[in-house]
């Protein structure tokens, strides 16, 4: 069997060969999904391809197999590519790509092909293109700033992720920091798990944060995570990075003690907006 | 304080909100010289959206709530409560499906790219804010048309599946 072959059957994906290299999945899916394995640069590919039939522009998640690459620790994963008679193609050095990683790019672009298919019957691409994965390319949008200038500028040592992804080192924390189109995001991944009584104290903290976020990855970890869109120059992006390591540093001991302990010692934030709007303050 | 508007500088943030509401031909009301109150009614259901201008931080940020349908809004209304989509205890929700959607709403951080959820605890009023920091640029019309669809895009995404998580 080849090394496809095998990936395929551990991975769970019934396929049928349809190319020296390629072989196209039999599990029923309004996308047809192609895997293929490819010699280039020197290096084998495995490739996820997701056609659509009639293809508009596509729109690329890179932002997705990012967090997906980073949630499984493959911290050079993620290198995307796109041809014209493809909706998607996810690329993987077959050195990293195992039998849940595949299911997962597979279950991916599933994911793309469904939402795609779902917005071309209804023939509104445009929210696809703008929303769906909350991932876009704006045309418009020049070349903004460069998380890799920014670095440099503010003495942070820099490791390329994936296109347009960075691992930050800034002071003790490590940032991941992507791009794309005119979104930049920084994002403080923690070791933090906090049990389910505590999600209220933690959606809760969300109203106390300014200009950053606290979400739960897949995991169920405690991520921090602050978002630009059309930043522009490198100072933006240090100024955010550096706000977000100081909320870090504030907001991370008490979420430790709050994942330790399970009390409510976050301060739940202020009251609504409307009630100032109303006077009630 | 959420947001604390007020300090006397200069800023042009408010007038790009009103051209960009403009050029949407949106009506929307300006409550003070930082504030401007507007509303959509979605895919997902009507919204209140809030502009809220902190000059001293230089960021704009945008609440969106979710308004209640008529009954129910009437019925707030007269107990003295403002009608917007809460999830809580006191509005019927199990401890469970409490716990179920700020966990969701936590995921739901993690997986936009832009905007956060927020709830308060206290009555779990359910708010989407978007800041646009303008420190180190002016606000432009593009970035706070972009975002307010951005915004309800979000919003049209999430907000289903909150319901039916609740049933309400």
């Amino acid at each position: 069997m080849t090394i496809l072959e095998d990936l395929l059957q551990e991975a769970g994906l019934d396929a049928v060969q349809a190319g020296p290299h390629h072989y196209m999945l039999t599990t029923p899916h309004p996308t047809q999904i192609l895997v293929g394995i490819t010699e280039e640069n020197r290096c084998s590919w495995v490739s996820v391809a997701v056609s659509l039939g009639t293809v508009p522009p596509r729109k690329i998640p890179t932002f997705e197999l990012l967090r997906l690459s980073f949630e499984m620790d493959l911290w050079k994963a993620g290198l995307i590519s796109a041809r014209p008679d493809l909706a998607l193609l996810l690329e993987l050095p077959v050195e990293i790509v195992t039998p849940i990683i595949l299911r997962s790019i597979v279950g991916l672009g599933r994911r793309f092909g469904a939402i795609a298919i779902n917005c071309l019957r209804k023939g509104n691409w445009h929210i696809l293109a703008q929303n769906s994965w909350h991932i876009y390319r704006n045309p418009s949008v020049v070349e903004g700033p460069q998380w890799t200038e920014a670095a440099d500028m503010a003495s942070w040592s820099v490791l390329s992720l994936a296109q347009n992804a960075f691992l930050l080192q800034v002071g003790e924390h490590r940032v991941i920091a992507h791009q794309f189109g005119g979104i930049y995001g920084a994002y403080i991944f923690t070791d933090i798990s906090v049990s389910n009584t505590n999600w209220q104290l933690l959606i809760a903290a969300n109203c106390a944060l300014e200009g950053c976020k606290i979400g739960l990855d897949s995991k169920k970890r405690v991520v921090l995570a602050c978002e630009l869109y059309l930043p522009e120059d490198e100072v933006t992006l240090i100024h955010s990075v550096h706000h977000l390591a100081k909320k870090a540093e504030e907001v991370l001991p008490a979420l430790e003690t709050l994942a330790r302990r399970g009390r409510d010692i976050l301060n739940p934030g202020p009251s609504g907006w409307w009630r100032w709007l109303l006077g009630d303050r | 304080m959420l947001w604390a508007f007020g300090v006397s500088t200069t800023s042009r943030a408010i007038p790009t909100v009103e051209a960009a509401l403009r050029k949407r031909d949106w009506k929307y009301v300006r409550v003070s010289d930082d504030t401007i109150l507007t509303g959509v009614d979605s895919l997902s259901g009507k919204y209140l959206i809030m502009f809220g201008n902190d000059r001293k931080k230089k960021t704009l940020m945008l609440g969106f709530n979710q308004l209640l349908h008529d009954q129910a809004l009437e019925n707030m209304l007269r107990n003295g409560e403002f009608p917007v989509f809460r999830v809580h205890e006191s509005a019927g929700d199990s401890p469970a499906e409490v716990a179920a959607v700020c966990e969701r709403l936590l995921a739901e951080n993690y997986r936009i790219a832009v905007g956060r959820f927020e709830r308060d605890p206290k009555d779990g009023e359910i708010r989407f804010v978007i800041a646009i920091p303008y420190r180190d640029r002016p606000l432009s019309i593009e970035q706070v048309d972009w975002t307010l669809t951005l915004g309800i895009q979000t919003l049209d995404l999430v907000m289903p599946q909150i319901h039916r998580m609740v049933g309400h």
